[in-house]
């Protein structure tokens, strides 16, 4: 699978966040730590690759002019079932997920690639897609988050890595790494790293 | 025209299934879902006065519940009434305020406030009260605990919320929960008996000061959002509070 | 009257400016991001969230009260049976659908009589119906439980800060194609960093209590 485009591109080159501009929105929410950034990557994963799926299962019955209408509906109730099934067997988990559940269903990404990808290829390609897209996000979630936990709280998955006697001798955590402007400026940096490797130049 | 007609059909059918399979789901999952928020509750109460109850089941939770909670009912003057139940109130969330209202039907009328749920806990002994109020996107619900001199914090815990993970949702760490335990010997009124609850700061200097405790950095408003509606909570329950047995 | 016109107007007051829904809530941050870079663009879609806005947030509204909260369908119905109903679970799905049938009504209107701003927008238009700030504003409106006229009011100044802002965004983009600024960073990399700062700019309204 290393080799397939499909899986191969969203990770770096076409990046969902870095270079389609989709999903910035939880990448500023959940990336204060990093614990949330993996789990909000397991939940993206799960819901993209299903509606990938479900939609492009469906795809050649969905008339053009109310696609928009018919994918939120499928995205929608599927993140709202998932939802119910975690609060009636897994109540702790979905208390932990709550918040995430509403970032989910209004998450960019999976909208977009319903609407650009699932809806013109196969159920396996758009599986595969799926994947991809949400590794690709995975991996700049976590990057900000280790940046932003590590700058702001001084620890690293709630392992504290500075130690305090840095503390004592005046270190102070930065507060506004915290903060969304904080996850702007670190995905700013990153963005500037990913295309003076890549060479895309933006007109 | 046609076009436009079979377009509409289409999504008045996916609409109608995804409702239908919702409405299935919801209904048969409803009965589970309900007895694990009121389990979750029990936990909570149980969380407030410093007993773990997560690695139990279900019945040892209960167990544990019926040897350490008494259920009980005060009214405003802060006596106990004996002839209403707790499991006779309903708890109603004011929406603008994030403030609970508590219900009780009696002879055709509906009293308002007039009765309030209170819970009486054995070893640690004390009393826990049930807080709510408006964080920065949520109401915050949770539970006060205070040890048997009425003044002494034993814990505070949070069941339901929907604050950023990472900021205003720390209100759920350990961290910030443990500044509440008997220990830390935080209190809520003053030698004089007035009320000063508890003031979440946003500094983290209330070490040794015994009305603040630590906020959340970046979480301005969960922080104060709790500081405004811990004191308001508490103030229902003064005439109770003040008496001391 | 004069006091119901003060509450009408703090409200918007509010919602344009101290509580911008993409400045200091952040939601709507995918289309701000993409389509900031040209003035008209900007403009488009921001007449467009506007838009959405007004008829979603009201229409919600009713949905709301008047199908989904507990004992919302007795009301009207006068059945007594339906008193114990409460279909808040439906509430995403609800207050989605109208969102997304009204883009689709946009994106209609904008085919035929703009095709030029149809282009350009390009898939962010039917991201219009899953851009966090419409949904935010329906969602902050049920959970604040605003009246219907406060929901009127706060559907068009939560479009009208959205608007504000990513107008400003291509206004400070547009000045800014003749600095020198290093391959990388042009376009994204730099709207990122710009937008940390005018964050930082608008966290200084947190305080303000109107």
């Amino acid at each position: 699978m290393l080799k397939n485009k499909v899986f191969t591109d969203p990770l770096i080159d076409n990046n969902p966040i870095t270079r389609q501009v989709l999903g910035i929105c939880s990448a500023l929410a959940v990336t204060v730590k990093v614990e949330q950034a993996i789990v909000m990557t397991f939940a993206l994963t799960f819901v993209l690759t299903m509606s990938n799926v479900i939609i492009s299962l469906f795809r050649k019955y969905i008339p053009h002019n109310v696609r928009i209408i018919i994918q939120l509906t499928i995205i929608a109730s599927l993140v709202v079932l998932i939802d119910l099934v975690l609060k009636a067997f897994l109540y702790s988990v979905s208390k932990e997920l709550s918040v995430f559940v509403g970032l989910i269903i209004t998450n960019c990404i999976v909208m977009g690639r319903a609407d650009a990808y699932a809806m013109n290829n196969n159920v396996k390609n758009s599986f595969i897609d799926g994947l991809g897209n949400s590794f690709g996000y995975g991996l700049i979630l976590i990057i900000v988050a280790i940046f932003r936990e590590f700058f702001g709280s001084g620890a690293i998955y709630g392992i504290t890595i500075i130690p305090s006697s840095l503390y004592d001798s005046g270190y102070i955590d930065n507060g506004l790494m915290l903060l969304a402007p904080g996850a702007f400026i670190v995905l700013g940096l990153i963005i500037w790293l990913q295309r003076t490797k890549t060479g895309f130049i933006e007109d | 025209m046609l076009n436009r007609l079979k377009s509409i059909k289409f999504v008045m059918l996916v609409s109608f299934v995804s409702s239908l399979l919702l409405a299935i789901i919801y209904s048969s999952v409803k009965p589970m879902v309900d007895t694990n928020i009121i389990l979750d509750k029990k936990q909570s109460i149980l969380k407030s006065i410093g007993v773990d109850t997560s690695l139990l089941s279900n019945n040892e939770i209960e167990i544990k519940y019926k040897n350490h909670i008494i259920e009980l009912v005060v009214d405003n003057n802060g006596d106990i009434v004996k002839n209403i139940d707790l499991s006779d109130i309903e708890w109603k969330e004011n929406k603008s305020s994030g403030q609970t209202n508590y219900i009780v039907k009696s002879e055709g009328e509906l009293l308002i406030n007039k009765y309030l749920p209170i819970y009486q806990s054995k070893n640690p002994n004390g009393y826990i009260i049930p807080i709510s109020g408006k964080g920065l996107w949520s109401t915050l619900k949770g539970y006060f605990a205070v040890s048997e001199d009425k003044s002494s914090t034993l814990g505070i815990v949070f069941y339901a919320h929907g604050e950023t993970p990472g900021l205003g949702a720390e209100i759920d760490k350990a961290w910030f929960q443990n500044q509440f335990k008997i220990d830390q010997e935080k209190k809520i009124f003053d030698e004089d008996r007035n009320l000063k609850s508890i003031k979440v700061n946003k500094q983290k200097n209330t070490l040794g000061k015994p009305y603040e405790v630590d906020g959340i950095t970046g979480a301005t408003v969960t922080s104060d959002g709790v500081t405004k509606f811990l004191k308001r909570d508490l103030q229902r329950y003064i005439n109770f509070l003040r008496v001391l047995n | 009257m004069a006091e119901i016109l003060e509450h009408y107007l703090s409200l918007a007051t509010k919602s344009i400016f101290i509580e911008n829904i993409l400045l200091a809530y952040f939601l709507g941050m995918c289309s701000f991001l993409a389509l900031s870079n040209k003035v008209e663009t900007a403009s488009g879609i921001g007449k467009a969230v506007i838009f959405v806005n007004a008829i979603t947030v009201p229409l919600n509204w009713f949905i709301k009260n008047y199908f989904l909260d507990e004992g919302a369908l007795a009301s009207w119905t006068g059945i007594e049976a339906f008193e114990t109903v409460d279909l808040s679970f439906l509430t995403f799905i609800a207050f989605i659908a109208t969102i997304a049938a009204a883009v689709q009504l946009v994106e209609m209107f904008l085919d035929r009589f703009s095709p030029k701003l149809y282009s350009s927008l390009g898939i962010f238009l039917p991201l219009i119906a899953v851009n966090c700030s419409i949904l935010g504003s329906s969602l902050f409106m049920g959970e604040r439980d605003y009246a219907f006229m406060e929901s009127v009011v706060f559907g068009i100044s939560a479009g009208i800060g959205w608007h504000l802002a990513i107008l400003t965004m291509s206004a400070i983009r547009y000045k800014l194609r003749y600095s020198n600024i290093p391959d990388g960073l042009k376009g994204l990399g730099i709207t990122m960093i710009l937008t940390g700062l005018l964050a930082i700019a608008f966290l200084s309204f947190s305080g303000i209590n109107l």
